[in-house]
């Protein structure tokens, strides 16, 4: 198949499943009537996705609602703290096993990183960086771990011989962190907030407005006027990509991708007979480590990048 | 949009601060460890850089210092032989002088010797001769000479053997 028929065939798939939503929709919204209404709750449960877009909540600590998502963040946290401190509670200057990874993966991330940033931004963003990168991947894996996300509480599967079997779990009792869209909004968060400060600590409240918004090019008197407009336009835009665009772009990224990796093993696995549920996740699994990996580099480079177009003297320099 | 992905402010807030547990975890057992370690090793490597280079710079004045001293000890040696050979030269000189001289001055004895015992024998010589002569005249002449004749005799004979 050529490049157009892939291409055709995507848009024909997209098409149809847009139908088939459109289609599904009064049924859903028909609660008014009676009969109706038990109907349409039937149809919802027989048609709910497979995985929740939010994460449900297990249990509540005082007002706090604890979510699946974030007991699995609590387990990430701790497996993270128990392999950091196995790695280096005792560092020794010929470093062995745990230690060399650790030492490899911090000293070639911040060589990575000072190929983008100055020295200075680079002690400043590293700690940040690196803790995304380490925390998204190893919540990105926990997607493929068995368990996770396929065992909680559901419907039961009475054609089933074993005990407390379920058909369709809907509140399972761990998801993926990062499937969850409060904590990639966090990281998010974290990161804007240390973006700008970093901002204003490198050019100063002043520069950092110049350096959005100043005229960045050598010119004469005559076309001072137009350019500084021009500027002034692509300021704006930049500051709107500052503030709006980049948060929720790198939020958003993330969670879209690992929940729809997330969902994408899920339909799989949930296929029948169960070789063909194998046959369909198998290489769902590895698209997923690629992508696991992929995701948490791309969050942890954009995170550097952005700084990077917001701390650097590169384009005044040029400009003078 | 913020509904249909459950963000929620209570949850945000506790998702933040897990991660910034994790942040700080990781920034207080991790890099903070590992970069210590590192510049340790960093400066650790300097250092022995630095020392390295320091021993070969002494190596290298130590081996200049022991060429020098072994070309000093050469020219040393060399001026001592110099100065020996010159001083036997001197020596040989000297002595050679030496053996000269005192054989000129045995020569010169040996000469005056020689001379001293032909005036010697000379002068006994002339005194037999004389002696002989004034036996002779004795007994030729059958004249017994006077101490003056005899004087005579001898002083003639004498001035004749000179001449």
């Amino acid at each position: 198949m050529n490049r157009f028929g892939k291409i055709f065939v995507v848009w024909a798939w997209l098409a149809a499943a847009f139908v088939a939503s459109l289609n599904a929709q009064p049924v859903v919204q028909a609660t008014t009537n009676g009969v109706m209404a038990v109907v349409a709750s039937a149809k919802a449960e027989v048609e709910a996705p497979l995985v929740s877009q939010i994460a449900p909540t297990l249990f509540h600590i005082g007002p706090l609602p604890v979510t699946n998502s974030m007991v699995c963040t609590w387990i990430v946290a701790l497996l993270i703290i128990v392999i950091v401190r196995l790695t280096t509670w005792n560092m020794k200057e010929i470093p062995g096993g745990g230690q060399n990874v650790m030492e490899a993966l911090i000293e070639g991330w911040e060589s990575l990183m000072g190929n983008v940033l100055e020295p200075k931004v680079v002690k400043w963003v590293f700690p940040f960086a690196m803790s995304f990168f380490i925390f998204i991947v190893i919540s990105n894996f926990t997607d493929l771990l068995p368990g996770v996300g396929s065992i909680g509480y559901g419907h039961a599967d009475k054609d089933s011989s074993m005990p407390r079997a379920i058909e369709h779990v809907t509140t399972p009792f761990f998801r993926p962190p990062t499937t969850d869209a409060n904590l990639t909004v966090a990281m998010a968060g974290i990161f804007f907030v240390m973006s700008l400060y970093w901002a204003v600590k490198y050019n100063g409240p002043i520069g950092l407005i110049k350096h959005i918004f100043g005229v960045k090019v050598d010119t004469t008197k005559w076309l001072y006027l137009p350019l500084f407009l021009l500027f002034i336009f692509i300021g704006v835009m930049e500051s709107f990509s500052i503030l709006f665009i980049r948060p929720v772009a790198l939020a958003l990224r993330l969670y879209g991708n690992i929940f729809g990796g997330e969902t994408m093993l899920t339909m799989a696995l949930s296929q029948k007979p169960w070789y063909f549920a194998v046959l369909l996740s198998l290489p769902g699994y590895f698209f997923e480590v690629v992508v696991c990996l992929l995701q948490a580099f791309v969050f942890t480079m954009l995170t550097v990048a952005f700084v990077g177009t917001l701390c650097t003297h590169a384009d005044e320099e040029h400009g003078h | 949009m913020i509904e249909t992905l459950g963000i929620r402010w209570v949850e945000l807030i506790a998702q933040t601060i897990n991660f910034s547990i994790v942040l700080f975890v990781l920034w207080k057992l991790a890099y903070k460890p590992v970069f210590n370690m590192l510049e340790t090793r960093r400066v650790k490597i300097a250092e022995s850089l630095a020392n390295a280079e320091k021993i070969k710079t002494q190596l290298a004045q130590t081996e200049a210092d022991r060429q020098k001293v072994l070309t000093q000890a050469g020219n040393q040696a060399n001026k001592l032989i110099e100065d020996a050979r010159a001083a036997a030269a001197r020596v040989s000189e000297v002595e050679t002088q030496k053996a000269i001289t005192a054989a000129e001055q045995i020569i010169i004895k040996a000469r005056e010797a020689a001379a001293q015992e032909r005036a010697a024998m000379l002068s006994q010589l002339k005194r037999e001769v004389g002696r002989l002569v004034v036996k002779t005249t004795t007994t030729v002449t059958g004249k017994i000479l006077t101490d003056a004749d005899q004087r005579r005799l001898a002083e003639e004979t004498e001035k004749q053997l000179s001449a």
